[in-house]
């Protein structure tokens, strides 16, 4: 069965533990700075909004990237980056309108861990299936 | 180091200076954290007969190991000093994204010294730390401060403030953090605002990492289905928050009504979860890494009392509802957003009113005492009022400021104040509940239900149902519940876990989470270690056997009407057995054995 991140954020009491959950999955560690979901909360309202990557048909991070790193993955389905292309300009976090990309800078002196650039986003847990929710969006336009 | 970060911070704020500092593996495990790791500072450092309020006490704030972890409800952050209300160690623990984010900036504690000569903040991204100038936010409330700080330190940045209360030193100020989560009690407020020191700011991008993290999901998924499967933390938290209590007590006749004259409310339910949920609830709310969800974002519409913010929860709807004999749940809301909003501990806060009520009631104080305003138990108005005015530091308020200890003394009737070691106590009638009376009456804080919750087997039949009312067996309960307590606080965990997990899940989560093999049996050792070193501290201090009693209304006034018709506190059959199961002699000093037994 085919699966999808689906989002209801009337339903979030802010606990975050998605970010929490996808650091873990990704790093092996919780370290939710560069979890691919963030949760902005809003004190005053009582509310939280937890965003991912949008999969958007025109992404801005796609448009901005000078070299192709943030690119349309047309086997998966989703957009993508490319960690051999990427030249940590950070235009895409700038461009992206959900705050979805994190650049994951030097890490602070505590970790033990090598220094490492990256950029970081949801790659729908990187299971193919999951790309269908952008494909139903495009057929839903079409 | 697993689950500890491995380092932790002390700041002088009288010079200006900041070193960050080793934590060792031994004492880690010793103490663990939070609680246990920040008494032991201030064991070692801090002179227990300092003026709480001076520049020679600590301010310490400790996160536990398994914080910033998924472990289900690891939150909670400890802030531990000497409290300016009673003079004893005051531990107060809270939620939210506090405690965490320090770890993530890479510290497991830190410790504050000395006063800054001029209001200054803390902003802690990871290795940069800086004292800065608090001149423009001074005064302000704490959503005000919490969105001055963030705008100009870093907008996801987790903030702990203290309000105008805070800074004015009313005895019993909290300190707040993301705006409706609060270290509540003994008046660790009051001790930052004594050093001049508004608010920490912190924005952590580092990780907490579990040796094994797979096997560290198991230990997760075990111990989150079984709170789950619980019928309080899996369903009625969520569902109505922790005021659900309030018709459950009240059917006991355990619910404390109009300053513990009496134990039964009859319109109670007005003021409980169900009412909440209906009338003000606008959706469930959690701290970080929560899967309870108690939190309650509420709004207000009755223009009388208008508001939005978080709350009541199950004490502060006591507090301002049947302790004052008020069941006006809008009153009562509006009473604690005030409360939220400057800073204040909302149980001291209550209790103080419908002292200062039962004080006018009785003739001790009239009008003009209190600003022309009459104090009737029930009237909802002046009970906004008066917390108000405390809140701003106006006439009666600047008494009510001092808790219902000194304001009662002051009027030459300290036995109207409902309080053990000069804390009030919170909404358990120990008359109808005999365990927590004793739990009250040895608190290491004074009154307080989160040090020894025997409510979970007396009423809640968790996870065993015990009669309420009989003494026998009631020591070993408490001393069970106390040091299951102190390690579980320690450990950066909700105490709400406990629906559902006992010392043996949270010993595994811990093995889990730092690598170590810590057994069930070292686990409760720890809190043992915990609670008997608070206990040196208190007696240290000055205190002694004679204040571990109730307040006389509680063991010579029966409770009027209602279930519990009749019945009062019999402390005199639990003390000397609880001192003896102890290791305490008959002066409630442990003795050199047990001290050595815990490795003190």
């Amino acid at each position: 069965m085919s699966k999808m991140l689906m989002i209801y954020p009337d339903r979030c009491t802010g606990c975050q533990n998605c970010t929490l959950a996808c650091s873990v999955f990704h790093d092996g560690e919780f370290r939710p700075h560069t979890s691919r979901i963030q949760v902005t909360t809003w004190e005053s309202e009582g509310f939280s909004m937890p965003t991912t990557c949008q999969q958007c048909e025109d992404a801005p991070c796609v448009a901005v990237c000078p070299t192709g790193a943030m690119h349309d993955d047309l086997t998966m389905n989703r957009v993508a980056w490319d960690e051999v292309k990427c030249i940590g300009c950070r235009m895409c976090t700038l461009a992206c309108p959900f705050g979805a990309v994190v650049f994951d800078g030097a890490p602070p002196d505590h970790q033990v861990r090598s220094l490492r650039r990256e950029t970081r986003m949801c790659d729908l847990l990187s299971r193919q299936s999951i790309g269908l929710r952008r494909r139903n969006r495009l057929r839903q336009r079409s | 180091m697993y689950g500890w970060i491995g380092r932790y911070l002390r700041i002088d704020l009288g010079s200006g200076t900041v070193r960050k500092e080793v934590l060792t593996p031994d004492l880690a495990r010793k103490y663990l954290g939070g609680r246990g790791l920040g008494t032991h500072f201030m064991m070692t450092e801090v002179d227990p007969k300092v003026d709480p309020l001076s520049p020679q006490n600590k301010l310490i704030f400790a996160a536990g190991p398994l914080c910033g972890t998924n472990a289900p409800s690891a939150s909670h952050y400890d802030v531990i000093s000497k409290g300016p209300l009673n003079g004893t160690i005051a531990a107060s623990s809270s939620g939210g994204l506090f405690g965490p984010m320090l770890k993530y900036a890479g510290y497991d504690m830190i410790i504050l010294e000395g006063k800054s000569a001029k209001p200054v903040y803390l902003w802690i991204c990871d290795d940069v730390v800086e004292i800065r100038d608090a001149a423009e936010i001074w005064g302000k409330t704490v959503p005000e401060t919490t969105e001055a700080i963030r705008s100009a330190t870093d907008e996801e940045a987790s903030v702990a403030c203290i309000g105008p209360a805070g800074e004015r030193l009313v005895l019993f100020a909290n300190v707040m953090n993301e705006c409706g989560r609060a270290a509540g009690r003994s008046g660790v407020g009051a001790v930052m605002g004594s050093k001049n020191l508004k608010a920490i700011s912190v924005r952590g991008t580092g990780a907490v990492r579990v040796p094994d993290p797979k096997a560290f999901r198991e230990a997760v998924v075990k111990a989150s289905a079984k709170i789950k499967a619980n019928s309080v933390g899996g369903k009625g938290l969520k569902n109505y928050g922790t005021d659900v209590l309030v018709n459950i007590l009240n059917e006991l006749g355990g619910l404390p009504t109009r300053n513990f004259l009496d134990g039964y409310f009859p319109t109670a339910d007005k003021v409980g979860g169900e009412s909440l949920a209906k009338q003000l609830l606008i959706r469930p709310r959690g701290c970080y890494a929560c899967i309870i969800s108690c939190g309650r974002a509420t709004k207000v519409t009755n223009p009388k009392f208008a508001g939005q913010g978080e709350g009541p929860e199950y004490e502060t709807a006591w507090a301002f509802g049947p302790d004052c004999g008020i069941d006006d749940l809008d009153a009562v809301t509006k009473a604690n957003y005030i409360c939220n909003d400057y800073g204040m501990d909302t149980i001291t806060m209550g209790s103080s009113v419908a002292c200062a009520m039962n004080l006018f009631e009785n003739g001790v104080i009239t009008t003009k005492d209190t600003d022309g305003i009459a104090l009737n138990f029930g009237d909802a108005e002046a009970m906004v009022e008066l917390v108000r005015k405390t809140a701003e530091g106006e006439g009666f308020g600047k008494k009510l400021a001092l808790g219902s200890y000194r304001m009662a003394e002051s009027y030459g009737h300290p036995e109207y104040s409902m309080t053990c070691k000069k804390q009030e106590m919170p909404a358990y009638d120990p008359r109808a509940i005999q365990g927590i009376g004793l739990n009250f009456a040895t608190g290491n804080r004074g009154g307080c239900h989160v040090r020894g919750y025997t409510i979970s087997p007396e009423v809640l039949g968790q996870p065993v149902k015990l009669d309420p009312r009989v003494t026998e067996g009631k020591p070993a309960l408490d001393i069970t519940f106390q040091d299951l307590t102190a390690a579980l606080d320690s450990s950066g965990m909700c105490l709400f876990t406990t629906f559902g997990l006992g010392a043996e899940d949270l010993a595994e989560l811990l093995s889990a989470a730092t690598g170590l093999n810590i057994t069930t049996e070292e686990f409760m050792k720890i809190g043992a270690r915990i609670w008997n070193l608070e206990r040196l501290f208190n007696l240290k201090a000055g205190l002694s056997a004679l204040d571990d009693k109730l307040p006389e209304r509680l063991t010579k006034e029966p409770i009027l009407t209602g279930p519990s018709k009749g019945l009062v506190n019999r402390i005199d059959e639990m003390l000397p057995e609880y001192y003896k199961l102890r290791g305490w002699d008959s002066a409630g000093i442990p003795t050199k054995n047990t001290l050595a037994d815990l490795g003190l």
